[in-house]
């Protein structure tokens, strides 16, 4: 079921109602109904999938509590590596196997050896990646005893699979979800109005800036060889807002959804493209998978302690396996390792947290200094998005290739004129709300005139939203 | 819970009323352009009570093949060609229906081709005529073809959204300035480019039966006392089973292999503006000098 469907439209006040005004008084029922209607929403795409789900929370719920019992060092690893495998398992079964399969076949044939392997025709469970990580934080939590075990399965299903966050994040540790669900939650209108307006806003960068930059984009990205550099670099320019409003869309929906039902959700997205400098931006980007990999990756690797070669080493594992955690591509892997490379200087001159405030802080307009370090930052991740987005690394590197020719065809922009009559003006709306709300966790938030603000999105969503093209959300694929 | 339901309803009252307004100003836009865009919003603009030699209809195949001004020169006939691109039976024969409320014409021209057994309306061609869903003869139509039809009619800014790309914001916004380009050639709007040498032969076939739209614009035109003819433009090194046609429609010409010369073709189904010269030339000595 997508957000942005007339399913989820009548699903949402269903649920809504039923939650707040059948089962408001008993906590024990709303989390289970809680738990049906996750089901029901995740059923939506392939019911099949519900026994994947299932079976993993089952897995670490029991491990989870007999890690709580466990004393003995050893026995408790070998939990802690059951949940691992359980949940690393299924995600490297379902999104992985082909892509090992065919590298491992590849590399060998390289050599001179052909070996017969058949690929299977898997379809990649949605979400897969987003729950598996999130119920593993909860085991890896525990057998670190930095969160005590529950013993109620309903809150804790309901934990793995809470509708708005279960199919494409945001990626939320079992300390600030969890115990949202063991204690009664009454209404909060101020919360559920924010989180409405939170909606809306999600809305309006899925369906007016995603997906009328996605037209543009597949076209360009889909035909790249017959276009000139300065339109392949619009390709990249529209992708990187494609993905930014898909993306963060979502998660407004997401965390607004919560909202309506009484959670708190962390915050995803911070105006990453206001960033500074590549640290910046991944302290401001899809932050719930970033600290997930500095947490339970990073830190125990060694983070930024230790000599010069372990930092380095560090940094690639990292961003390699981020990249890695989108997709089962080379293109992926190529993406984070550009990341390492565009974040070791700062590194390794110990500036990578040079700049841990908002920028411009306190002030309307940026210096022309910080115009520059945003310029040169977003040039950098445009450069990097060219690999996340193309088919395979050969066609992201003749796709740069061309770029770098420096061929202007100015006829060829006019097919494209609906980008700058009507999009561009869209992106720079985009741009501008965002810069003056960039300490706001949305900008529909203690804004002067909220009633009026939200009227205004609205508008622009009916009156520019793509609806004749509507787009899957493009992390449902990792 | 009282402030949220208060704000939820006051958001989707105004949102309602939002809908509602904005459908009667594209409505209005649409009912009355600056500049008609499309066939039917500029049909729908000419002076009414028109008495013509003759009407062409069909889709792309006569949109860029037959132009009226030059018919006009070797003939001194009055014609008009209400044909445009994507435009199947089904949208034909509302064009056809369109022009007779308040229009006359001699001769009614339609072309048929390898589209012929399409009975659905297309999603492309159907566009032009959604802004004038609220129209019962409109409605009806649309309504027997299109299941969703309901909601496009009596949601408000539905069925402008659903179509964002070809009616919206921007096909608004170009309506007060930027003309059609087949205006001040009656309908007509000559195609470019020239079809590759090494271009495959294609096989197109029809199955021998009855179209639905067809009947009825033959019908209409019966009912109108109207000549109606029914032709086949030309195509390049294309196999097609014309006989059905010849079988099926009255008055059936086929112009099917009548142009053969690579440089008169855009592509297998479309005449250049070379080609199209040719073929209004052929069209009108077929039917207006004898």
């Amino acid at each position: 079921m997508l957000f942005n469907s007339l399913d989820f439209a009548i699903f949402l006040p269903i649920v809504f109602v039923i939650y707040w005004f059948v089962f408001n008084k008993n906590l024990r029922l709303q989390n289970l109904f809680i738990v049906f209607a996750s089901y029901v929403f995740y059923g939506w795409w392939d019911w099949r999938f519900l026994f994947l789900i299932l079976f993993s929370s089952l897995v670490d719920y029991v491990v989870g509590i007999a890690l709580a019992k466990q004393e003995v060092q050893v026995k408790r690893k070998v939990l802690l590596w059951i949940s691992i495998v359980v949940n690393l398992g299924f995600l490297g079964f379902f999104k992985y196997y082909n892509f090992f399969l065919d590298s491992f076949t590849t590399a060998f044939s390289f050599f001179g050896t052909d070996i017969q392997a058949r690929s299977l025709s898997i379809i990649l469970p949605v979400g897969i990646s987003f729950y598996t990580f999130q119920t593993l934080s909860y085991t890896i939590d525990v057998y670190k005893r930095q969160l005590k075990p529950t013993k109620d399965f309903i809150s804790f299903a309901a934990f793995v699979s809470f509708f708005p966050q279960l199919v494409a994040g945001p990626i939320e540790r079992a300390s600030n979800l969890l115990p949202q669900f063991y204690n009664k939650r009454n209404f909060n209108s101020k919360l559920a109005i924010d989180g409405f307006r939170q909606i809306i806003w999600g809305l309006f960068k899925k369906i007016v800036i995603a997906d009328n930059c996605a037209q543009f984009t597949n076209d360009i990205f889909n035909n790249y060889t017959d276009y000139s550099s300065s339109t392949l670099f619009l390709g990249a320019f529209y992708f990187a807002f494609q993905i930014y409003g898909d993306f963060s869309g979502y998660s407004d929906i997401a965390i607004g959804t919560s909202k309506l039902f009484g959670f708190n959700l962390k915050q995803n997205f911070a105006t990453p493209y206001f960033s500074r400098d590549i640290a910046e931006f991944w302290r401001r980007w899809h932050i719930s998978l970033s600290t997930w990999f500095r947490d339970y990756v990073y830190i125990p690797l060694g983070g930024s302690r230790g000599s010069k070669g372990n930092q380095i080493r560090n940094v690639f594992v990292i961003f390699i396996v981020s990249g890695f955690w989108h997709g089962a591509n080379w293109t992926f892997v190529v993406w984070g390792a550009l990341n390492a490379i565009y974040f070791l200087p700062l590194l390794l001159r110990n500036k990578n947290r040079s700049h841990t405030n908002v920028v411009a802080e306190n002030r309307k307009l940026p210096s022309v200094k910080e115009v520059f370090q945003m310029i040169t930052t977003f040039g950098l991740i445009i450069f990097a998005w060219v690999f996340f987005r193309s088919e395979n690394v050969e066609k992201a590197w003749l796709y740069l290739k061309r770029i770098f020719e420096f061929s202007i065809h100015w006829n060829e922009q006019l097919k494209f004129k609906r980008f700058v009559f009507e999009i561009i003006p869209l992106i720079g709306v985009l741009v501008l709300i965002e810069w003056f709300s960039r300490q706001e966790e949305h900008p529909l938030k203690n804004v002067k005139y909220p009633t009026f603000f939200t009227f205004f999105i609205i508008m622009l969503i009916v009156v520019f939203g793509s609806f004749s093209n509507i787009h899957e959300f493009i992390y449902f694929q990792f | 819970m009282k402030a949220f339901f208060k704000n939820i309803v006051i958001t989707l009252v105004t949102f309602y009323i939002l809908l509602f307004v904005l459908d009667v100003i594209y409505t209005t836009i649409y009912n009355h352009p600056i500049k008609a865009r499309s066939k039917v919003t500029w049909l729908r603009s000419l002076e009414p009570n028109q008495e013509l030699d003759y009407a062409l209809f069909g889709s792309s195949r006569v949109f860029f093949h037959l132009n009226p001004v030059q018919i006009k020169k070797e003939t001194g006939l009055n014609g008009i060609n209400l044909s445009y691109p994507a435009a199947d039976n089904f949208e034909i024969k509302l064009m056809v229906k369109e022009f007779f409320k308040k229009h006359r014409a001699k001769k009614i021209f339609v072309q048929v081709d390898d589209r012929y057994n399409v009975e659905n309306f297309n999603k492309l061609a159907i566009n032009p005529w959604i802004p004038f869903i609220k129209e019962d003869s409109i409605y009806n139509d649309i309504k027997a073809v299109d299941s969703a039809a309901v909601y496009k009619r009596y949601l408000p800014f539905y069925r402008y959204m659903l179509s964002d790309s070809r009616l919206g914001f921007r096909e608004i916004v170009l309506s007060f300035f930027k003309p059609n380009m087949f205006e001040a050639t009656n309908g007509f709007a000559p195609m470019v480019g020239q079809i590759n040498e090494n271009s495959k032969p294609m096989a197109l076939h029809i199955i021998d039966k009855k179209n639905q739209h067809l009947e009825t614009i033959i019908d209409i035109c019966k009912k109108e006392k109207v000549e109606l003819f029914f032709f086949t433009a030309p195509y390049f090194n294309t196999q097609l089973n014309t006989e059905v046609l010849k079988k099926q429609l009255p008055n059936y010409h086929d112009f099917y292999s009548s142009i053969s010369d690579i440089n008169c073709f855009s592509d297998h189904l479309h005449l250049n503006e070379k080609g199209a010269k040719q073929f209004t030339t052929l069209f009108s000595d077929t039917y207006f000098k004898n």
